[in-house]
């Protein structure tokens, strides 16, 4: 390693340039308190919100909410102290894993709402797309570290079979939100590998020109809310009608909002799974444009001071995790609430912090969990 | 080394790029969220309220109608109706298999209105449930789980088709009753009330979850009619066997008593028994007959007090009468004529003659204002909806009408005929003038009207006062006595009531359009009166079509009234 990589890198942009000189200035706590910061602040406002909810649904609703945010905190902080080998060395295990499980799930999954995405293992109910968010980009990480960077092109073939057998056994479920999360986790890893910008013209030009055929492998359903999106009177009752309402509770919403318990839209019943996917239009509703850009700020912040000591660590393999789960937390939220305005079709991605629901929260808690890991070890 | 400096730089950027990408892409959602919530702000916030908040009319129940005895001839009443919701996981053989023990219906059109049916959409049985229905029903309620009650308000007349023509009917439009002939018309707007209106806040599935009165409903005024509904009832039976009109009106009051008109129809179901429009023709107000001889009192009465004629004036009536100029015969009903006639006889035996030769005499003028006066072919102004006026002709109407007025003209209104046509409620405020010698109020319906807690009772207006001297009226009153003790209604001279009257037959070569032959061979027999003649306390008129028998009729009615229903309608007044 050289003595002082920042002279070599100071050709690099100028904000690459400032987030350096952070490091030097013996800040490199900042990220991680900033994240953390972040963490528990997204926390309480998922409180907030889930106890909104639950006025209007069962009583334990608000308890459970609690004891699985309560659970998650733990399973981070778990993580965070376990030993390094863990995670680089068993990442092919892991992944393995989780690819047996999502076999597993087509012979012997639970079939609810049409789609065989769970597991029953005794009383607990276990969804192996949710493990695969984190194992994928674990092994993912590990390979790449391993390569010769910047990544090329004929080594992307082997990288690109990592994440396409998850993803096409996570859209034959059918859960084709969950599979574009792992899909694209796992691009964007083989992205900030450095595969060269004409390896990714040439590939985007190969994914444009095969839309028609991966049109018909999507199910119908699938089809049907893309051509909704085009065309949202086409179908005013069936898919529509949930953009319809949700988009009404947000920009009923106003700038501040109809106040805490206010949502008319959620006490009448028109906002469909405003407790889960559709919380986001419910927090719309209730504290307006205010509250919902301070959450998306609130997330994008976590996702910067995440890609910012994602930028300080040392190891491949530190970065790349890191990255990925920055992305993680940004493509869910992204996804979720440009659903919610209905910029994008319906799919069924949850909302990070605030979707009720354990897999939605552990999968969080584990995610941080690593990042503090990470952090930990690389500098410790 | 320089490699894996580069290496690490080529990472640098491109999380370099990504985050720039991440910042980018959140401005870009909330940008949109904020085009949403503030731009778009009052037309969500619009859809929003009208989400769940809905208003609705109150509809006030409909007054009641009453008859002077304060029976009820129409009000209203809540009917159960069953309403099925479409549910796509409900087969119709499920509904049809749980109903048909309990209620009757048109099965195949229902399955097809029910497999039509969008999912959440709402099919109405159309019949109301009889009790027993309901009953069972709400018993059994529990195995459908897309079955709900409804309740609508009906309208219900106890003395059916015996009134239908004065109350007439109601049909239901928006959940509101709407009257549509008679009473139920014309006061259609006291009776209704002002509706009120309803905040009502409804959740996604339609459920009510709270509802509040903005404007509470003003209830619908009662009426109280002047009908006896009994006696109504009564000359209904009597008269069913026949077409035409009775009416009995309260020559003290000008009340009308009873007024029928045959035939009739059920105002509780008015379209689907097997009444024939012409069911609903009222006869009343909208039937135009020629008077014929029972304008002879009238005629007679402004020829004496004209001084055209005196009571000792006398003709020779061979049976017929040639006018002097364009020797055109004029016959007599009888044959061979009444012999020496005066004007007592004249009316007494209904001699035509007379009546030819009296009507040469006075000229048009004098027999329209003859007939006029008695309100002939004027509306009456009754509380019936769209009254004909009828007609009483004269030169200046045919010279309308760009014809020439000819003496044959003038000769035969003189016995009531040729275009003079009258409505029976005509005829009985005429018989009421003459009954009263001319001093009388407008013959009318309505008694009183309840407005909140208070009855208010209706003023009626006086008719145009007749001025003839005494004589003249009690000529007349004595020529129409005798003409039921030896004249043309002798046969009922044994009725103790005293009835003085006129009879009439109409000749209706003009009406074609009758389906039954038999009936039309037949003319039209009048008959008006009053009674008991030294007092009078009812005035009556019976016209029954194609058959002769109205002054039997009249008898049987002028009877009913005295034996039966007088008593209680004079301790009674309201």
């Amino acid at each position: 390693m050289s003595k002082n990589p920042i002279k070599q890198e100071s050709s690099g942009t100028l904000s690459l340039d400032v987030l350096l000189r952070m490091k030097k200035h013996s800040i490199s706590l900042a990220p991680a308190h900033i994240s953390a910061f972040c963490t528990l602040l997204l926390l309480l406002l998922s409180c907030i919100f889930q106890y909104s909810a639950s006025t209007h649904l069962h009583n334990h609703h608000f308890t459970n909410h609690l004891l699985r945010i309560l659970a998650a905190m733990f399973v981070a902080f778990l993580v965070s102290k376990v030993s390094p080998k863990w995670f680089k060395n068993l990442s092919f295990l892991y992944y393995l894993i989780g690819v047996g499980l999502l076999i597993l799930v087509h012979f012997k999954g639970l079939t609810i709402k049409g789609a065989s995405r769970w597991l029953a293992i005794g009383p607990i109910r276990v969804e192996p797309s949710e493990f695969m968010k984190i194992a994928c980009p674990l092994y993912m990480a590990h390979c790449l570290s391993y390569l010769k960077l910047p990544l090329h092109l004929s080594h992307f073939l082997f990288c690109a079979n990592i994440i396409l057998v998850p993803f096409f056994l996570i859209a034959k479920q059918p859960d084709l939100g969950t599979g574009i999360i792992v899909l694209s986790i796992g691009l964007l890893q083989i992205f900030i590998s450095g595969l060269s910008y004409r390896s990714i013209a040439s590939l985007l030009l190969i994914f444009i020109a095969s839309i028609p055929l991966l049109w018909n492998l999507l199910h119908t359903y699938q089809q049907n809310r893309i051509l909704t999106l085009l065309d949202p009177s086409s179908d005013p009752l069936g898919t529509g009608y949930h953009i319809m309402q949700s988009k009404i509770a947000i920009g009923s919403g106003g700038i501040w909002g109809k106040g805490l318990l206010g949502s008319t839209q959620v006490f009448y019943q028109f906002l469909p799974e405003f407790h889960t996917d559709f919380i986001f239009a419910l927090i719309s509703e209730e504290s307006g444009l205010f509250g919902a850009s301070l959450i998306l700020f609130l997330l994008c912040t976590l996702c910067m001071s995440i890609l910012v000591m994602a930028l300080q660590a040392k190891s491949i393999f530190a970065k790349l995790m890191l990255s990925a789960i920055a992305f993680y937390f940004f493509i869910c939220s992204c996804i979720n609430t440009a659903m919610v305005c209905g910029i994008i079709p319906v799919v069924g991605v949850p909302l990070p912090f605030f979707s009720y629901g354990g897999s939605n929260l552990m999968v969080c808690g584990v995610a941080l969990g690593i990042v503090w890991h990470l952090h930990r070890i690389e500098y410790d | 080394m320089i490699k894996l400096i580069n290496t690490q730089k080529v990472i640098h950027q491109r999380i370099v790029i990504s985050g720039l990408a991440i910042i980018g892409i959140t401005f870009m959602i909330i940008w949109q969220y904020a085009g949403i919530t503030i731009n778009q702000n009052s037309y969500f916030l619009n859809l929003s309220n009208n989400n769940f908040k809905k208003s609705a009319l109150i509809t006030p129940p409909r007054g009641t109608i009453y008859d002077r005895n304060m029976n009820v001839l129409a009000r209203g009443e809540y009917a159960h109706y069953l309403t099925l919701t479409k549910q796509n996981s409900i087969p119709f053989s499920l509904i049809q298999t749980s109903l048909s023990p309990h209620i009757k219906t048109d099965w195949e059109k229902l399955e097809n209105e029910y497999n039509q049916a969008l999912e959440g959409g709402e099919i109405n049985l159309k019949d109301p449930l009889t009790q027993t229905e309901y009953t069972t029903l709400a018993l059994n309620m529990w195995s459908l789980p897309n079955l709900r009650f409804n309740e609508a308000l009906n309208r219900i007349y106890p003395f059916g088709p015996s009134a239908a023509h004065i109350t007439g009917y109601t049909t239901t439009t928006d959940n509101k009753l709407i009257g549509k002939n008679g009473i139920e018309l014309t006061f259609n707007e006291h009776l209704s009330g002002i509706p009120g209106w309803l905040k009502i806040t409804k959740n996604a599935k339609g459920q009510v979850q709270a509802q509040s009165e903005i404007i509470p409903p003003i209830t619908g005024m009662d009426i109280q009619l002047t009908i006896d509904a009994n006696l109504q009832q009564a000359i209904y039976d009597i008269m069913s066997k026949y077409q035409g009109t009775a009416i009995l009106v309260d020559t003290q009051t000008s009340e009308i008593l009873a007024a029928v008109s045959l035939p009739s129809y059920d105002p509780n179901n008015p379209f689907e028994s097997n009444e024939t429009p012409r069911s609903f023709f009222n006869r009343l107000t909208h039937g135009l007959y020629p008077p014929a001889s029972t304008v002879k009192p009238f005629i007679a009465l402004e020829a004496l007090e004209q001084k055209i004629i005196d009571r000792k004036t006398v003709i020779d009536d061979p049976g017929y009468y040639i006018t002097p100029n364009s020797s055109q015969r004029y016959n007599d009903w009888l044959k061979h004529g009444h012999g020496k006639v005066d004007v007592h006889r004249a009316i007494t035996f209904s001699c035509d003659t007379f009546f030819y030769q009296l009507a040469e005499k006075m000229g048009a003028y004098h027999l329209s204002h003859a007939m006029s006066q008695f309100g002939l072919g004027q509306k009456t102004l009754i509380e019936l909806p769209s009254e004909k006026s009828g007609l009483v002709p004269s030169p200046s109407w045919k010279n309308m009408l760009g014809k020439k007025w000819y003496l044959g003209d003038t000769i035969n209104i003189g016995i009531g005929q040729g275009a003079t046509q009258v409505t029976p409620l005509q005829l009985a405020q005429a018989i009421v003038l003459l009954a009263n010698h001319g001093q009388a109020k407008n013959i009318h319906l309505t008694k009183a009207l309840k407005d909140q807690d208070n009855w208010h009772p209706r003023l009626v207006e006086e008719a145009a006062p007749i001025s003839y001297s005494p004589e003249n009226w009690t000529i007349i009153d004595h020529a129409l006595l005798d003409v039921l003790q030896t004249g043309t209604g002798h046969r009922f001279k044994d009725n103790p009531h005293q009835i003085a009257g006129k009879t009439g037959t109409a000749q209706v070569v003009n009406i074609k359009n009758h389906s039954d032959d038999n009936l039309q061979s037949h003319d039209h027999s009048l008959f008006i009166g009053y009674a008991p003649s030294h007092k009078p306390e009812i005035a009556i008129v019976v016209i029954l079509e194609h058959h002769p028998l109205a002054v039997s009729t009249a008898n049987d009615i002028i009877n009913i009234y005295f034996n039966e229903y007088r008593d209680p309608y004079v301790k009674k007044p309201h």
